[in-house]
């Protein structure tokens, strides 16, 4: 490994691409990287990879981290990096002295802990990847090296040194005076002892949150100055060691560390997902044109319905031999949009080297990922929104090409019916012609029998209760079922509580 | 530490608890046993309606109640010095007006030196009845008070609170970065608080100059900071003890207010009874002469009684006339099972019920039972909402249900129901008019055992064996309509 880091760099800087808030990639995005204010991760959930061999190297780094135990030690090695990071910067903050070098030899300390800790932690997984194992090496070797053993073996030594430290603090008047501890009775430790006996659990312990003025930071200085009275010669090492030291981390680990982020972001973000038996998957790379989704569902809405106890839908999305558009009709309500998405967010999502929602995903790296969603928001009357609707799909229409994927939902559903049909039937075969992969959502019900390379989907969730009820099943047994109610749905319910 | 009078573990609030407290009635009840007293009150709800207890529990409670009844000022004087902690305890904190680590220190002091003197007279008081008390529950109080509470154990607690008193100096001991510890200075030490003193071990003064304001407010945190870990344990330590009295108050309010249901009950001519309360599994589950007491507290004459031969049998159908009685009798069988497992005395001449393991209610929630589909949703919710909580042993009591539907459906989903619960090990009484529930549950009731119960028009409100009639609820109402 050079300097560059596990794989792809995810980007730093990047607009949002033009497909974003049509597949709701936008809010996805938020979502993913809520809380986590450092690095800036958005412009990395931005950029898609285009070639297989690096979505491939991505990925097998993200597989690495499907073993919990690596995972989490990478999480451990990105948290305590950040910390030890912040320390640092707190140490250059200060200005007394002596504080400023308690601090930063406390930072040395930490990230001397921090590089071992990872070396060791990954050393022991062995991971499988390219990228972690040139890591592993590139670790190694540093920490072999006689540079890094003497900085820690110093900067321990002086920690414990400072620590050792054990003074009194007697506060008489206006004075304060620091002694070496002389062992007299903790009166803390006589109360718990005399009132053990009442030991509580439930009983909450009171903790005063002492709000010091900004005149407290000056006491701590002085008293800090008592100590280093008490053993001068330590603070005296300890700041020749400091100064021997300005800089102690290669620019790689921070390199690194954020390529962690990016992943983690991604794999905490699904974690509630898949406890809650949701599958996710390494997508194949698959010539183009070729797609097969199984048991696949919208991240997004999937992620805030597990948070409120609930399960998504999953489908299936698949073109065989031949097939190159997939037409979705139904009623409304019906989950047909989401269906469409989900299938766009897919193609985003697989791009970026991830694992993407379904049990079995296979389809191809695309070079466009063109959307047209109705937005019932914009503004104009209707004879101004249909000329915009218009101008819009002529443009998508240039960019089509055999490695495009195309979205489209309702199209033209502001002008007539007529109209709308023979509008969306020009579009839907250009993008045929243009031997694109599309998803199409329609209220027109002819566009799914307009030609043999389009599959017709049904979203039917009513539909299908529907047709169980002219199968004989009572409606009120249906009403039941849907409330968990029926013989054999109760039965588990309650002996699940047995 | 535990009184152990009531509870083995703090209780945990049973699924569904408002619902089933209102379906039963039981306010009636938990205000005769608080008798105008809010604590006795809040007792008696969180105990009856807490996810009931072993029988092995059951029993002890019973035998701790029937010491109680026997020595009702026994249960007072205990209550009594239960409440005077907590008067300690707000006593205390009036002589404190800022919440500085010195001042909640002072306080806790004070109460924890209040504590330990009634924690004496709590010993002297059970010194007193000691011998009078026959039950584990009550012996085995009365032993921990003498043995945790013991005259050496008290003078060593208050040697403990007088080191606390801060008077003026403080010592501390630290090391860097860690929290201070209070220090009790050695007494030929005390030259250490002036520069320069006899030891020869090194030292270091800063000295804060007079006119320094901030300097002082400093020195003011560095004493907040000195003492805040040893302010902190002292609260807990107060806290902890007083939380022993919390538990005893509430504990003895408990049996209280088990004493002045039962007065009100006698003073009415009505006769309670100790449940016997098997395992879940027994399968004895028979009343005679069980009343609802909700019902009897607001009358003076006796309230209609019913009995009950249910034995191994978990399926009862209630069917009969309207206001015959039957929503009455499923309170009294409901009230009965929860006052069981609080341990208390029922209302019955007797009552044998395997110990549940919850107690749950589905009410048509008013009379009107008109045909909507809204209802009739919110009734398959409510239920589902029951199926989230409900296990094998429990005791379900349907009153009505499903009835906002036609015949057909109601019966064909309350039996999807009754099968699926009974066939689970759980309980069901079910009031209802739906008769081709009720007698398709008589056809099979070889494959099914089953009891049937039928109120009559006879205005005894008494239910007796027998088996469903056909549409007495249609029929009333024909007849009405002809007349």
């Amino acid at each position: 490994m050079s300097d560059s880091g596990l794989f792809a760099p995810p980007a730093r800087t990047a607009p949002e691409p033009d497909y974003f808030a049509d597949l709701q990639l936008d809010q996805l995005v938020d979502a993913v990287v809520a809380g986590r204010e450092r690095p800036d991760l958005v412009p990395a959930f931005r950029v898609r990879l285009t070639d297989g061999p690096t979505i491939r190297q991505r990925q097998e780094v993200v597989a690495d981290l499907a073993d919990p135990r690596l995972r989490a030690a990478l999480r451990t090695f990105c948290d305590d990096r950040a910390r030890c990071t912040r320390q640092f910067e707190r140490a250059d903050r200060t200005r007394h002295r002596p504080r400023a070098r308690r601090t930063r030899l406390a930072a040395v300390v930490s990230y001397v802990q921090v590089i071992n800790d990872v070396t060791d932690a990954l050393a022991n997984a062995a991971p499988a990847s390219t990228g972690l194992r040139d890591w592993l090496t590139w670790l190694e070797a540093y920490r072999a090296g006689p540079d890094f053993a003497e900085l820690a073996r110093e900067a321990t030594a002086l920690r414990a040194e400072l620590d050792e430290i054990h003074y009194t603090l007697a506060i008489s008047g206006a004075e304060v005076t620091a002694a070496p501890f002389a062992g007299q009775d903790d009166l803390s430790a006589a109360v718990r002892a005399t009132f053990d006996r009442f030991r509580a659990d439930d009983v909450e312990p009171y903790r005063f949150e002492l709000r010091a003025g900004i005149e407290m930071e000056q006491m701590d200085d002085a008293v800090l100055d008592l100590v280093v009275q008490l053993a001068p010669d330590v603070f005296d090492r300890v700041g020749r060691f400091l100064d021997a030291h300005p800089t102690v981390e290669p620019a790689v680990i921070a390199e690194v560390e954020r390529e962690l982020q990016f992943v983690l972001a991604w794999l905490d973000f699904i974690a509630p997902l898949q406890a809650a038996g949701l599958p996710f998957t390494r997508p194949e790379l698959g010539q183009d044109g070729r797609l097969e989704a199984l048991g696949t569902f919208d991240v997004l809405l999937a992620h805030s319905l597990v948070a409120a106890g609930q399960q998504p839908a999953t489908n299936d999305a698949v073109l065989g031999d031949g097939e190159r558009m997939l037409v979705i009709t139904g009623p409304n309500q019906g989950g047909k949009t989401t269906f469409a998405r989900t299938v766009g967010q897919l193609y985003h999502l697989a791009a970026l080297g991830l694992p993407v929602p379904g049990r079995a995903v296979t389809l191809h790296a695309p070079d466009a990922i063109l959307t047209h969603f109705e937005r019932g928001d914009r503004a104009g009357d209707l004879t101004s929104r249909l000329e915009d609707e218009v101008e819009r799909v002529a443009g998508l229409l240039t960019r089509v090409g055999p490695r495009s994927v195309v979205v489209l939902n309702e199209m033209f559903s502001s002008t007539t019916w007529v109209d709308a049909r023979t509008m969306n039937t020009d579009v839907l075969r250009a993008v045929l012609d243009a031997d694109a992969t599309a998803v199409c959502v329609t209220f027109i019900d002819e566009l799914s029998r307009l030609d043999p390379r389009i599959v017709s989907l049904v979203a039917d969730r009513d539909f299908r209760v529907v047709r169980a009820r002219a199968d004989g099943e009572a409606h009120a047994v249906a009403l039941a079922a849907r409330y968990g109610l029926t013989r054999g749905q109760l039965r588990t319910r309650i002996e699940a509580h047995a | 530490m535990r009184p152990g009078l009531l509870f083995a573990e703090p209780p945990a609030p049973a699924p569904h608890a408002e619902q089933v407290a209102a379906d039963l009635g039981l306010p009636a009840v938990i205000d005769a046993m608080a008798d105008g007293e809010e604590l006795i009150a809040e007792t008696a709800r969180a105990v009856l309606l807490s996810v009931p207890p072993s029988p092995e529990q059951v029993a002890r409670r019973q035998g701790v109640l029937t010491d109680f009844l026997n020595e009702p000022d026994f249960a007072r004087e205990l209550y009594d010095v239960a409440e005077r902690a907590h008067q300690a305890e707000r006593d205390a904190g009036r002589t404190v007006f800022v919440d500085t680590p010195e001042a909640l220190l002072k306080k806790s002091v004070t109460a924890l030196t209040a504590f330990v003197q009634l924690l004496r007279e709590l010993r002297r008081v059970t010194e007193r009845y000691r011998p009078r008390v026959s039950s584990a529950g009550v012996t085995q109080f009365c032993t921990l008070v003498g043995e945790q509470f013991d005259e050496a154990y008290l003078e060593s607690a208050t040697a403990c609170l007088d080191r606390l008193v801060v008077r003026g100096d403080l010592l501390v001991s630290a090391r860097l970065g860690a929290a201070f510890v209070m220090r009790e200075p050695h007494r030929q030490a005390r030259s250490l608080f002036r520069r320069g003193g006899r030891t020869n071990q090194p030292s270091a003064t800063y000295k804060v100059p007079a006119g320094d304001e901030g300097g002082h407010r400093a020195l003011g945190s560095l004493r907040d900071q000195a003492l805040a870990g040893l302010a902190e344990d002292t609260i807990l330590a107060a806290r902890q003890v007083l939380a022993f009295f919390t538990a005893l108050r509430a504990e003895s309010a408990f049996y209280r207010g088990c004493l002045n249901l039962r007065r009100a009950l006698r003073e009415r001519g009505a006769t309670v009874v100790l449940p016997v309360v098997r395992e879940g599994t027994s399968g004895e589950f028979n009343a005679r002469g069980l009343y609802d007491p909700g019902l009897q507290l607001r009358l003076d004459h006796p309230a209609a009684a019913n009995d009950l031969d249910a034995g191994s049998a978990t399926l009862i159908m209630v069917t009969g006339a309207n206001r015959g009685g039957k929503s009455t009798f499923l309170r009294s069988l409901g009230l009965a099972q929860l006052m069981a497992a609080a341990g208390m005395f029922v209302a019955a001449t007797t009552f044998t019920a395997p110990a549940r393991s919850g107690v749950f209610t589905h009410f048509a929630q008013d009379e009107d039972t008109t045909r909507t589909s809204g209802k009739f949703d919110e009734e398959l919710r409510r239920m589902s909402r029951i199926a989230d909580a409900v296990a094998p042993h429990a005791l379900l009591l349907l009153n009505e249900s499903f009835q906002s539907t036609n015949e057909r459906e109601g019966s064909d989903i309350a039996r999807h129901i009754l099968d699926a619960m009974t066939g689970a090990g759980v309980t069901v009484v079910f009031v209802t008019h739906l008769h081709a529930l009720a007698d398709g549950c008589f056809a099979d009731r070889d494959r099914f055992p089953a009891v049937f119960l039928r109120a009559d028009r006879d205005r005894s409100f008494q239910l007796r064996e027998a088996p469903p009639e056909a549409s007495s609820h249609g029929a009333d109402l024909w007849k009405q309509r002809i007349r």
